[in-house]
């Protein structure tokens, strides 16, 4: 992590902030009070990841920041300075779904589609922590996470069969 | 700083209010005003920067101060975030008698640390039902405490722990208990340039603790909780704490019930009557979750299963 050095503290109203997002520098001066999902959506332009409640309670806005899932409506662009970002755009590569994407077409697991990115990105977190989670477990890692059309069942279904596929890749 | 606080007060009991009746509320703002940050390398730095600018606000975690930012229910003008500050980055070590904390752990370090769940298992199970897992994984220790939320999981664990605050401003260094350190809702013993640098656990291997909270979802604010440190000798306790969360406007001790405690063995009978003890007397706020009396009611369950579930 690239950090500056001050010599003297000096208050900021814009600031620049580099992320590597999905293998991808961006690099932009900003406002101080810009949040992270809107430096991803609006800046960088990676649309997948949603914003829900805007009030750090649905989750559909979570991405992994430095190896950590985080509500992205709830941290300071500036704060992810120097950082390594994953958002839904960077789970499939060479034009091939993740194994967890994969499960969650094969079990019907999003309806609207709108909390599926940050579900994605929960399960995504829970399997690398813990690649054969139990049922309970998987409640508790997505626990954070609200789906308005209520499709928990296929979603708990989707973790697990990705989990059985060895889904944590 | 009485009139800060003060204000503090009052949007943050609006704000609760506010995220507690989510859905109704009809705010035209969901980003928050313009502001300036600094951000310092070193604490010496960081304090500086408070005694300079009465208007600054220090950020840790910001799971609490970005919500309210962005509700518009506090506007500082200008925030000072520690993440860069060297001295107080997420680390936690066995000092011998106690387990030193420094204020940027986050809820996630602390649930997983092999040290804290042996020798503090209420912390290790307070700071992993902290909200959910995004939250746990930014949230920090010194944040939970210094917010004065008599509803924090890791401040009614740490009461109960009888933690000790390791505190820098411009004067230097100074420690201090936490009983004393929550002065009212939502407001703590802190000058205005100060910042709590690191929280030191006390352990000893003849302690038995467990925290407990009822919430209504796994993810919501706990409707009442209990952390309750009992040392033994032998069969009978040697010297109880007990802390209660969202049990007045502080985290508050059971006073009675500890001293009611000691000397005596966990019999059914001795536990059930130190639980009533717990909440004689007691008047827990009401909200739209739970009035006054239920709030009491959960209070005196959790204080009985608490004491129950130690293997004395
Ligand atoms: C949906 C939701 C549910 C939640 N549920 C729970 C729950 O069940 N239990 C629970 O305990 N918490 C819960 N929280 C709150 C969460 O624990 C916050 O992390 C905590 O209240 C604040 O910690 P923070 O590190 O995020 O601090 P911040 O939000 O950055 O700061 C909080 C306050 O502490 C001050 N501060 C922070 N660090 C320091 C320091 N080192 N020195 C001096 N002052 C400091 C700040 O100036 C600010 O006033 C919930 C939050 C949300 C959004
Ligand atoms: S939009 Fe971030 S938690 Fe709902
Ligand atoms: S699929 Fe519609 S919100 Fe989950």
């Amino acid at each position: 992590m690239a950090v500056q050095k001050y010599s003297k503290v000096e208050p900021e109203e814009n600031v620049r902030v580099s992320v590597k997002i999905n293998g991808r520098v961006y690099a932009e001066t900003v406002e101080a009070r810009m949040l992270l999902i809107d430096f991803i959506r609006d800046v960088a332009k990676l649309k997948g990841s949603k914003i829900g409640c805007d009030t750090t309670s649905c989750g559909a806005c979570t991405v992994i920041v430095n190896g950590r899932s985080v509500k992205s409506c709830t941290m300071f662009a500036f704060e992810a300075d120097g950082a390594e970002i994953l958002t839904v755009e960077g789970l499939s590569a060479d034009d091939k779904l993740h194994p967890l994407q994969e499960a969650f077409w094969n079990n019907h697991a999003l309806q609207c589609g709108y909390c599926t990115a940050g579900m994605l990105m929960s399960a995504y977190y829970l399997l690398k922590k813990n690649p054969h989670p139990t049922e309970e477990e998987i409640r508790k890692g997505l626990a954070g996470n609200i789906c308005r059309c209520t499709g928990y069942i296929n979603i708990i279904k989707a973790v697990k069969e990705a989990a059985s596929k060895g889904g944590s890749a | 700083m009485e009139s800060l606080t003060l204000l503090f007060f009052v949007v943050e009991v609006n704000f609760r209010k506010l995220f507690k009746l989510r859905g109704l509320f009809n705010s035209k703002h969901m980003r928050p005003a313009s502001f300036s940050v600094f951000r310092p390398l070193s604490l010496k730095e960081a304090v500086g920067v408070l005694s300079e600018n009465d208007d600054a606000k220090v950020l840790a975690g910001g799971q609490s101060l970005i919500p309210m930012m962005k509700l518009r229910v506090f506007s500082p003008p200008k925030l000072v975030s520690l993440q860069r500050v060297k001295e107080i980055q997420p680390k936690i070590s066995d000092e011998g008698g106690y387990i030193s904390i420094n204020s940027l752990t986050t809820y996630e370090d602390i649930a997983h640390n092999g040290d804290i769940r042996q020798k503090l298992p209420a912390l290790a199970k307070a700071a992993g039902e902290v909200a959910d897992q995004q939250i746990r994984n930014r949230g920090t220790i010194g944040g939970n405490v210094c917010h004065g939320d008599s509803a924090a999981n890791l401040g009614v664990t740490l009461l109960a722990l009888g933690a000790t605050l390791v505190i820098e401003g411009v004067r230097g260094e100074r420690k201090a208990g936490i009983d004393g350190f929550h002065t009212g809702p939502f407001s703590v013993a802190l000058e205005h340039d100060e910042v709590v640098k690191r929280f030191e656990v006390p352990y000893d291997n003849s302690s038995k603790q467990t925290f407990m909270k009822i919430s209504k979802t796994a993810t919501t604010w706990p409707m009442a909780s209990v952390a309750v440190n009992i040392s033994v000798s032998g069969s009978t306790v040697a010297k109880a704490r007990i802390a209660l969360g969202v049990a007045g406007p502080t985290v508050l001790r059971a006073h009675r019930a500890e001293a009611y405690l000691e000397g005596k063995s966990l019999s059914a009978d001795v536990v059930a009557k130190a639980a009533e003890l717990a909440v004689d007397g007691l008047n827990p706020p009401s909200d739209i979750h739970a009035d006054s009396e239920y709030r009491a009611h959960l209070l005196k369950v959790l204080t009985r299963r608490s004491l129950e579930s130690l293997e004395v």
